[in-house]
């Protein structure tokens, strides 16, 4: 009986010793690791908050208007009779052999 | 046995034995005395180790069951926001970045390290172009233990002085305040010195708040229209060969600042590159005898008192001589006017006129109320104070009708006349989006100056001056723009000077229900071919204003309307007495 007892609490002592250091390590290991995600995250966003500044600087006014003045030469400012309500476009004819229609066909072509 | 015990009492004793003993009882006696020594060391450190044991177990128990936990760990977890900055970011209405904080790195040395500065400042000069190698070398050569190189290196310079590898340079980290639309927004933001501290601008007034970790501060500012102001105002200003200008846009009904342009400008940047004339800003730190956009005012001044009504005449024909002045009319009518001709003829005798019957003391009230005798409330220190006359005479009553002896900001001009059209609410202009600080409860008060009918009639009036009268330059079709011109002459050593002018163009649209308020003002134009040599506002400012407000227009989401159309021109119709004709909005 006291040999069994003795056996039971040796067992008992070493799974929860086993455990207890076992669950210690783990948590090492995944706080190590989440500083290391933490620090990573920080540098992502200062790379972040470099790359916004500079897209700003990308974006503004001034060289967009030079690029597009380079690149789509063919644009024109917006006027002001090019501007409307959706309300005021009338609806597609279902009729294909409209007239309009086939103005749109041939300026397309 | 009795030597034995004998022995027992002198175990640590250094003293002969009183009896001689034989050599076999002394080496009995010594083994004795050692296992004794030994016994009673065994025994102390015994107990001094259980006493350790008994310590630690008390500790263990401490920290285990009795403390709160809290000891530290050997794992910090770096937490998410600790990228700290300095100073925070700036943005504009749509979350655009007009100022940012980078980290950066500055080159500094310590000379004593340095073995051979020659080649050291040679190597170092072809890296950094801007620092010449005489610089360096002087640099490098001084008794000090550390000097700087050069602030605010890139990162490509980083990486190559440091692949150079020569001992003795040394890299602070440190942060540099970036503004990456350059000097769009000079004048708004201002700039920071080398330790990040605010010198100018908003960066100064909200230095405080932007250190102490203030994630973003917004402005009312809209980057775009910015943009679109600054262009036309350059345009203009080098079409008409101006020493300088501004140019403001206003929201009409709550004050907010939406463009501010004053030019030249500074790169904040590079503050230290500019010259005084580019960091004085026009729009809210110069002070301008602004001319006859006054004649707003005082309109509404004499309508809202009863004085005069739209039907009223004054006679015009002849200049006002008082005291050793002349009023005259620039268009001289000679003759008859009524309230919308003297407007929209733009008359300094029928304004006179009408201020004479205004009098001094509802004036003063009046310029008091709607804040041009004070000084700006807004959010940047370089705000100018308004220059008035100490006694108000009646020379001055009559001059300040049409905008002389008065000097105020532009950026007081535009606040009051949205406050005359938006419906008669005086409002005051603000740079910051009054959802971010709460100190804005004493802005916008709701303080009434004119009544609504009155501001109607105003609002009839510009739009009448945009079409018949002196503003015809600056009709955005569809936008049913309202304005007024103002060229009024530059005080110089002997009096006012007949060839440099202010020459302004305020206005507003749409005029039925105005939302904002585009102001530009050249200081001294100079007329061209296309202006038959004029350098007046109506010449020179008012078609920048069309231009602006086609372009702007589209942006802010005002669907153009039909100029002609009936319900359109009904609302603007002025009633005449006059031969029963009606001066109708649109001709």
């Amino acid at each position: 009986m006291k040999f069994f007892t003795i056996t039971f609490w040796i067992c008992a002592i070493t799974i929860t010793g086993y455990i207890l250091f076992y669950i210690t390590f783990q948590v090492e290991a995944l706080e190590a690791q989440l500083t290391k995600l933490n620090h990573q995250i920080i540098i992502e966003q200062e790379t972040i908050h470099v790359l916004k500044a500079e897209w700003s600087y990308l974006k503004r006014p001034e060289r967009l208007k030079k690029l597009s003045m380079q690149i789509l030469p063919q644009l024109q400012e917006i006027l002001t009779e090019q501007i409307g309500h959706i309300s005021d476009i009338p609806l597609r004819s279902l009729d294909n052999n409209m007239p309009n229609n086939n103005l749109t066909m041939v300026t397309l072509q | 046995m009795t030597k034995k015990i004998y022995y027992r009492g002198h175990i640590n004793s250094n003293e002969q034995p009183h009896i001689r003993a034989t050599g076999s009882e002394l080496r009995y006696g010594i083994f004795k005395q050692a296992i004794e020594i030994s016994k009673t060391r065994l025994l102390i450190t015994g107990v001094i180790m259980s006493l350790s044991f008994i310590i630690i177990a008390l500790r263990l128990i401490d920290i285990g069951a009795l403390q709160i936990p809290k000891e530290p760990r050997n794992f910090y977890a770096i937490s998410m926001d600790s990228e700290k900055k300095q100073r925070g970011d700036i943005i504009d209405r749509n979350g655009q970045l007009m100022a940012t904080s980078l980290k950066s790195v500055s080159l500094a040395a310590n000379p004593q390290k340095i073995n051979n500065p020659q080649e050291v400042a040679v190597k170092l000069a072809a890296t950094i172009p801007s620092v010449s190698v005489n610089k360096l070398l002087k640099s490098l050569t001084s008794k000090n233990k550390f000097v700087w190189l050069k602030r605010k290196l890139t990162p490509n310079q980083h990486w190559q002085i440091n692949k150079l590898g020569i001992p003795g340079l040394k890299f602070i980290n440190s942060e540099s305040r970036i503004y990456p639309q350059g000097a769009l927004m000079g004048h708004i933001l201002g700039y920071v010195d080398i330790d990040n501290r605010g010198l100018a601008g908003i960066e100064k007034t909200f230095d405080k708040l932007l250190r102490n970790n203030m994630e973003k501060l917004q402005l009312t500012i809209d980057m775009r229209m910015q943009y679109i102001m600054r262009e036309e105002l350059s345009n203009a200003i080098d079409e008409y060969r101006a020493i300088g200008g501004a140019g403001i846009i206003l929201d009409a009904n709550n004050g907010e600042v939406i463009s501010m342009v004053s030019l030249p400008d500074f790169d904040p940047n590079h503050p230290s590159n500019s010259n005084p004339q580019a960091t004085f800003n026009r729009a809210t730190l110069g002070v301008y005898e602004l001319g006859s956009t006054f004649k707003i005012f005082n309109t509404a001044l004499a309508l809202e008192a009863g004085i005069s009504n739209m039907k009223s005449g004054y006679d015009a024909r002849k200049p006002i001589k008082i005291a050793r002045f002349l009023i005259r009319d620039f268009h001289a009518k000679k003759r008859i006017l009524s309230v919308p001709e003297i407007f929209i003829y733009s008359s300094n005798i029928g304004s006179a006129l009408m201020a004479k019957e205004i009098g001094t003391a509802a004036q003063k009230t009046f310029m008091k109320n709607i804040g041009f005798l004070d000084k700006l409330d807004i959010e940047l220190p370089e705000i100018g104070s308004p220059q008035y006359p100490k006694i108000w005479r009646p020379i001055n009553t009559m001059t300040i009708a049409y905008g002389h002896g008065l000097a105020i900001s532009p950026m007081h001009l535009a606040a009051g006349v949205a406050s005359m059209v938006n419906g008669g609410i005086v409002i005051h202009p603000t740079l910051i989006k009054s959802n971010i600080l709460n100190d804005n409860s004493h802005k916008n008060n709701n303080q009434r100056i004119i009544s609504a009918a009155t501001s109607k009639s105003i609002r009839k009036l510009m739009r009448l001056n945009n079409i018949a009268g002196s503003g015809k330059r600056s009709d955005a079709k569809g936008y049913l723009v309202g304005g007024k011109t103002g060229s009024a002459e530059k005080p110089g050593v002997n009096g006012y000077n007949k060839k440099l002018l202010i020459s302004s163009y305020v206005a507003a649209f749409p005029m039925n229900d105005p939302k904002y308020v585009v102001y530009i003002i050249l200081d001294e134009p100079h007329g061209n071919e296309k202006t038959y040599n004029s350098a007046t506002g109506g010449w020179v400012a008012a078609p920048s204003v069309k231009n602006i407000i086609n372009r702007i227009a589209p942006l802010a989401g005002i669907i153009p309307v039909d100029n002609d159309a009936t319900e359109i021109i009904h609302d603007f119709i002025i009633e005449q007495p006059s031969n029963n004709i009606k001066i109708l909005a649109s001709y």
